[in-house]
């Protein structure tokens, strides 16, 4: 047991978000604006088929219908064949707040809405406010990087033609990476996959049906 | 003998019309009768689900094969690719990923493996045999076309799926469309069209892809 505590304390005081040196600031504004076509402009509607890789080799698939406005995300789980399996609202007004209105097995785990909420958000909603930094990384990519009080860090890497990965990190540790795949229009890329590591890891493969 | 030439002239007119033909769903053992009258189905299906979220209904498509007595196979060709195959009693779901059919083992609702494993008795005429839905004929109403009403017997179906409807096709012994409603406001509807009927089906179209 002694070696692994020691790897464990040894990795976690060498955890830290991935090193930013900070571009020409002259090229900040536009970069930030570049960061931000990772995500749909708000009002959206949008239906993805989603492709499940989950613990243990287990793979499904979902249709997911998602919902953005001033009143929040809304976010509708069906079945293939069009059963309405999870349907929640996370409020941003009056009150900020996770609203469940129907989860059926095995869709009604305590902390499944939660997850599903942070899911969907990391990968179509924007972070608040404007980046606290905008750096590259050692391997070259240039990044936007958001980092509010108490929440998770997100990162934006750009690619040549703009967005092409997100990352979510909480306590130094990498808790999403999300890849924008194909060429996207007003902010909906044909193909989202997210991807959560660990033991309990798995894999969305979220394909754009329709968008409104 | 005006009078008269009205009430036979009237009594020519009834008797012109053609009898109400009898319908092939009057009880259930017509109905067990009219199905087992067809010995395979092949046919597409459109499955539309309205969600007040969105101002269009989502659109599903795909294919149903039947043969009797109960090999089955139910696939939606798009927006996702999934599919399940029953033969000889051996059901297997599976779903597309990239060109590669693999086992969908995500432990799917309950619920819905229960209506997938109803079909084929629906498609068989026999509805009275199920143990989980509790069946009712509804003769034709205004503005209502006769159908077969399912109401899940457990209650916690029930929560999820209320009601099923089943409406009948022109042709004895065929279903036309499916309703499921859910509790609220959801329902899915699934309408069959370009049937073709008692064609030979391969063995293969039940069997998992290889």
């Amino acid at each position: 047991m002694r070696p692994i505590f020691i790897l464990a304390l040894l990795a976690a005081s060498c955890a830290h978000l991935p090193v930013l040196a900070p571009i020409d600031a002259s090229r900040a504004q536009a970069t930030a604006e570049r960061c931000k076509q990772a995500y749909p402009a708000q009002p959206w509607r949008a239906t993805h088929a989603i492709f499940a890789s989950l613990p243990f080799g287990q793979k499904g698939g979902l249709i997911g219908v998602t919902a953005v406005g001033a009143e929040g995300l809304h976010s509708i789980l069906l079945s293939p064949e069009g059963i309405s399996l999870f349907d929640g609202v996370q409020t941003t007004r009056p009150v900020p707040g996770l609203v469940v209105h129907r989860a059926v097995p095995p869709f009604d785990r305590s902390d499944f809405a939660e997850s599903l909420m942070s899911d969907v958000g990391n990968a179509f909603l924007p972070p608040a406010g404007p980046p606290v930094a905008i750096g590259t990384y050692k391997t070259g990519e240039t990044v936007c990087r958001w980092s509010p009080p108490g929440g998770e860090t997100t990162d934006v890497e750009l690619g040549e033609g703009g967005p092409r990965t997100i990352r979510t990190y909480r306590a130094l540790h990498v808790t999403r990476e999300i890849l924008l795949l194909g060429t996207p229009t007003s902010g909906f890329y044909p193909l989202v996959v997210l991807r959560v590591r660990g033991a309990g890891g798995y894999e969305l493969e979220m394909r754009l049906v329709d968008r409104e | 003998m005006k009078l008269l030439r009205v009430l036979l002239a009237a009594g020519l007119i009834l008797s012109a019309r053609p009898a109400l033909a009898a319908t092939w769903y009057e009880d259930w053992a017509s109905i067990r009768k009219a199905a087992a009258s067809i010995k395979s189905i092949e046919t597409a299906f459109v499955q539309t689900r309205t969600l007040k979220i969105l101002t269009k209904p989502l659109v599903s498509r795909g294919v149903m094969d039947f043969r009797r007595p109960n090999d089955l196979r139910w696939e939606y060709q798009s927006p996702l690719e999934t599919l399940l195959v029953a033969k000889g009693g051996n059901i297997h779901r599976l779903i597309k990923h990239g060109a590669t059919w693999v086992a969908d083992v995500s432990g799917r609702m309950e619920a819905m493996k229960i209506v997938l494993g109803e079909i084929n008795l629906w498609l068989d005429g026999d509805f009275s045999s199920s143990k989980t839905f509790r069946p009712v004929l509804r003769p034709a109403r205004a503005g209502q076309a006769a159908h077969v009403e399912l109401i899940p017997i457990d209650p916690s179906l029930g929560k999820i799926i209320s009601r099923i409807t089943i409406g009948f096709g022109e042709r004895p012994g065929t279903v036309s469309a499916i309703d499921i409603f859910e509790e609220g406001e959801g329902v899915t509807h699934i309408v069959f069209e370009n049937s073709r009927l008692d064609q030979t089906i391969p063995d293969q179209r039940f069997e998992p892809p290889r």
